[in-house]
């Protein structure tokens, strides 16, 4: 039974010859009225993850769900009491802005699943799934932000977390082209788009947006500037910089970057949209996942996918999804 | 009602914005700040973070050098 049971877990039991016990206390496990033996071997939800094998025998790193890492302190609470009842006296901080609780005995699975459903804290995933949605903090609170990434990052948790697909798929949010969220490093990553509008009446012609322009699409004229939209990369930094805030955000949106992995084979992404409006993300998410389902290999990324495939092909479907209605 | 001077061309950020600030202290509502400061980093961030801050932006005017000369009146 116990061999079932791992099978199941994402990673793949390493079978390790030393038993490292860290917890002393703990008791073997052994199937019985409490744990209810079978009942905890419940194979829909071991597939969903979120119990990682340690390689200490009997061990589990359980591996929570946030979403931009965002954490109210009642959930940093509730883990930090698991954490110090069940685990070995600490958390790690995952690379996605994630927490896993790490040596989480067999026989405490149960409990520690009750306890975070309790505090209203999920459990992450792992395998072909979508991963934990990264985020920077945008217009919540930084002066780049062009968009609320940490919103956009809960939204797109709520709609995709944990959707199945052929291989692991990350996706990013990051508020501005200065990608703290690292979205070309993601299976998808949005990055937040602005396109900029003119008021003359608060512009004191000071020249300071046409200096600032990376693309050099504003030039002043007549002591007014003029921004050149087929130039304009929408990063936003003439509304940063306006001193007068006569550069105001017309329409926002995101730049898609999709294809980047890290891994043994790495690659940046690519821009597969130069500006998506934030309304057609979801179908633009909805339709990414439904190629990499069509076209994918098992444990594939998605990136490679793409480029088997042509990536002709998946931008035309993204052009069709954002055009949809 | 005052109108002073400050230079911040020797200085970085964030020690840039801290002194204009430092300096709009010591006026009254309604003075004039004179500040002379770098294109660049300094010109994209401090009028604008004034600006954030309620004072007004009275102008913004480049010097042949590469320097501004900016004019701000405390809130």
């Amino acid at each position: 039974m116990m061999r079932y049971f791992r099978d199941f877990l994402c990673i793949k039991a390493v079978d390790s010859k030393t038993e490292v016990t860290v917890r002393q206390d703990v008791p073997l496990p052994v199937a019985n009225k409490k744990n209810k033996g079978a009942d905890i071997m419940n194979l829909g939800e071991l597939k969903k993850g979120g119990f990682i094998k340690q390689i200490q025998k009997d061990y589990f790193a359980v591996r929570l769900r946030l979403a931009g890492g965002n954490l109210a302190l009642e959930q940093l609470e509730a883990i930090n009491a698991i954490a110090a009842k069940y685990g070995s006296g600490y958390v790690h901080l995952t690379t996605r802005q994630g927490i896993e609780i790490p040596f989480i005995h067999f026989n405490n699975i149960e409990d520690v699943r009750r306890e975070l459903a309790d505090a209203n804290i999920g459990l992450g995933v792992c395998g072909g799934t979508v991963r934990g949605i990264m985020a920077c903090q945008g217009t919540a609170l930084c002066s780049h932000g062009l968009i609320d990434a940490k919103a956009l990052s809960a939204q797109i948790d709520t709609s995709f977390f944990g959707a199945e697909v052929p291989g692991k798929f990350k996706i990013s949010v990051t508020g501005c082209p200065r990608s703290c969220a690292k979205p070309q490093e993601n299976d998808l990553g949005f990055e937040g788009a602005v396109m900029p509008a003119f008021n003359s009446k608060t512009c004191i012609s000071c020249g300071v947006c046409a200096q600032v322009c990376p693309t050099g699409a504003i030039v002043m004229e007549n002591f007014f500037p003029v921004l050149d939209s087929e130039l304009c990369s929408r990063c936003g930094d003439c509304l940063s910089a306006c001193p007068t805030a006569a550069w105001q955000p017309g329409s926002t949106g995101v730049k898609v970057w999709a294809g980047g992995r890290i891994g043994r084979d790495p690659k940046m992404g690519q821009v597969v949209l130069e500006f998506l409006p934030l309304e057609k993300i979801s179908a633009v998410i909805e339709a990414s996942l439904q190629f990499f389902r069509r076209h994918g290999k098992a444990r594939e990324r998605f990136g490679k996918t793409i480029e088997r495939t042509g990536r002709e092909l998946f931008r035309e479907v993204l052009k069709d999804a954002a055009q949809k209605d | 009602m005052q109108h002073k001077k400050i230079d911040i061309t020797k200085d970085n950020c964030p020690v840039t914005f801290v002194k204009v600030k430092l300096a709009l202290e010591q006026l009254n509502s309604g003075d004039i700040l004179e500040v002379r400061l770098n294109a660049g980093e300094a010109v994209n961030n401090v009028p604008r973070s004034l600006h954030n801050e309620g004072h007004i932006i009275v102008s913004l005017t480049g010097l042949e050098d590469g320097s501004y000369i900016l004019l701000v009146r405390k809130i």
